[in-house]
């Protein structure tokens, strides 16, 4: 399992590191989230990992997500995300966002979030059993 | 007794006093009433007793105790998914989450009073009311057509026994007979549903009765998905349907339901079924309510109350919000935004900026599947689209494929969020 540890992080974290750390993420995230990601080129502001999220804004955020990922973890077609790691969430979301990550409708919602939502719902939904 | 002031100060006080104590008494908590339990009431009564967690009565009265949800019907009649599977009760939201459901039609509203009136005499109090009815027909909006002949032509835009009847009517149709649908004009309930149907009529009648012809008499030139649709109709069920728009006149339409004839633009057709989905105007009770403009009931969209009444928030269908569809997922967004305000009015919680969302699923054959989405934002003016997105022609099949299970994935999840 990867580790991170944010102090080595600088600013930005570099692609070539990256490039290692979201492959480790993809081999995992694919599993669970299937969809094609186009590119393994992903540049990850370390200050979106440096961010504390806001549970309760994120439990607001969160009911968007819940019209279709439901809270027992059940749906075929649509991946449970409850209690999921909160790093994979976070890495998730920014692809979606930045349009790495495939899925129309991902990228729609996740689209509109800021860092500090996607860390907020990242927060809220790694802490749900 | 000499009524000097301070007598008249006190005799009014504990007049007062008296003339509220039932009131005071009968309101321990905050009231919310919440009429029609689907896509928006439930919700909506879901999220304010799971979120204010036992701080608000919440009542939700409901006419029907199995709802079958408008969305995936036409998969019924697709023949994709039983009718069981889209009926559901309210026994979670009752005993999971404490809701008083009450089975039962809204017939009178009173907002000097605060109350409600139901079918069967009873009457409740609110402190909020959350109306969330769906649709109801305009009369004579299809000529020849009215509410008495919804049996020999259904309009299957309330799900249930007319979605059952008119599935019935496709199977029973002889080989070779002709399936019409007259569309609604806009704006109306789930923009691509006329059209998801068609697609499910032909693939029932693909496999039973190739032979057979759909006529679609279409009051608009265009339509929700069109390229999708029609380039799926092409591919799956060539030659077998014909849509009518209203550049071709579409919308000069009437039927005669005991001839069973449909007459567009003066040409009569002898049909074996027949489809009429009439113009939509919101639920009735908006309009004994008084809150409704035109067809339908405009609200603010930060909270979705009625501009009219601030103690009633309108949900879904029935509401005049800007610029998203009037679809089961939309009214399932406005119902967190609507709950979200209604527990901060009431008890005082936190209130976030409104955010909506909404996609719509349609599936035009096996395993191929579409869809369409967008988000919202809240503006003093209306719910404004910010983002979008529409399938394309000629995604992979893959895809397609990917995009139909996601739209069951949706479906366990959304029913899940309205009934808990």
């Amino acid at each position: 399992m990867l580790k991170y540890n944010h102090k080595l992080l600088s600013e930005r974290v570099t692609v070539r590191m990256l490039k290692h750390l979201f492959a480790v993420q993809t081999v995992i995230l694919l599993g669970f989230f299937p969809g094609s990601v186009h590119s393994d080129e992903i540049d990850l502001p370390a200050e979106i990992l440096n961010l504390d999220g806001d549970r309760e804004y994120g439990e607001y955020l969160a009911s968007d997500c819940k019209t279709c990922h439901e809270a027992d973890g059940t749906g075929d077609g649509i991946p449970n995300i409850h209690g999921r790691p909160r790093i994979q969430l976070i890495t998730l979301l920014y692809a979606y966002r930045e349009k790495i990550k495939l899925n129309e409708v991902m990228q729609m919602q996740a689209g509109r979030l800021s860092n500090e939502e996607i860390v907020a719902l990242a927060a809220y939904f790694e802490g749900l059993n | 007794m000499k009524l000097d002031r301070r007598n008249f100060i006190g005799t009014s006080a504990a007049i007062a006093a008296a003339m509220a104590a039932p009131r005071v008494m009968a309101t321990g908590k905050p009231r919310v009433v919440v009429v029609g339990g689907g896509a928006g009431g439930a919700t909506a009564a879901r999220y304010i007793a799971k979120d204010s967690k036992g701080a608000i009565d919440v009542t939700l009265v409901e006419p029907t105790r199995n709802y079958y949800t408008c969305f995936f019907s036409n998969l019924y009649i697709g023949g994709f998914r039983s009718l069981d599977s889209i009926g559901h009760s309210y026994g979670n939201l009752a005993t999971e989450y404490g809701i008083n459901v009450v089975h039962d039609w809204a017939v009178g509203i009173d907002r000097g009073s605060k109350t409600v009136t139901l079918a069967g005499g009873a009457t409740l109090n609110y402190d909020r009311l959350i109306l969330s009815p769906g649709i109801d027909f305009i009369d004579g909006s299809v000529e020849g057509w009215s509410i008495n002949a919804q049996n020999k032509m259904p309009h299957a835009y309330k799900a249930g026994s007319q979605t059952e009847l008119l599935k019935a009517q496709i199977e029973a149709m002889p080989q070779g007979g002709v399936f019409a649908m007259v569309a609604p004009p806009n704006p109306y309930r789930c923009p691509p549903g006329p059209y998801e149907r068609i697609s499910m009529t032909a693939h029932l009648l693909k496999a039973s009765n190739p032979t057979a012809k759909i006529i679609v008499a279409d009051p608009k030139p265009k339509f929700s998905k069109m390229g999708l649709f029609q380039e799926g109709w092409g591919s799956h069920y060539s030659g077998m349907i014909d849509w009518i728009g209203s550049e071709f006149g579409g919308g000069n339409v009437s039927v005669d339901p005991d001839a069973m004839t449909v007459t567009i633009d003066g040409e009569v057709t002898k049909v074996d079924a027949c489809n009429v989905i009439p113009a939509m105007k919101a639920g009735r009770i908006c309009e004994i309510a008084g809150i409704t403009e035109g067809n339908w009931a405009p609200v603010s969209a930060h909270t979705m109350q009625s501009r009219v009444d601030e103690n009633i928030h309108v949900l879904g269908d029935a509401s005049a919000q800007g610029d998203m569809p009037k679809s089961g997922y939309s009214a399932n967004s406005q119902a967190k935004v609507a709950a979200m305000a209604v527990r901060g009015a009431l008890t005082g919680s936190k209130v976030f900026p409104a955010k909506f969302s909404n996609t719509c699923w349609s599936l035009i054959d096996t395993n191929d599947g579409v869809k369409v989405g967008a988000t919202y934002e809240a503006t003093d003016e209306k719910i404004a689209k910010i983002d979008g997105f529409v399938s394309k022609t000629g995604e992979a099949a893959d895809l397609r494929k990917a995009t139909y299970e996601e739209s069951i994935g949706w479906y366990s999840g959304i029913t899940a969020d309205m009934f808990g």
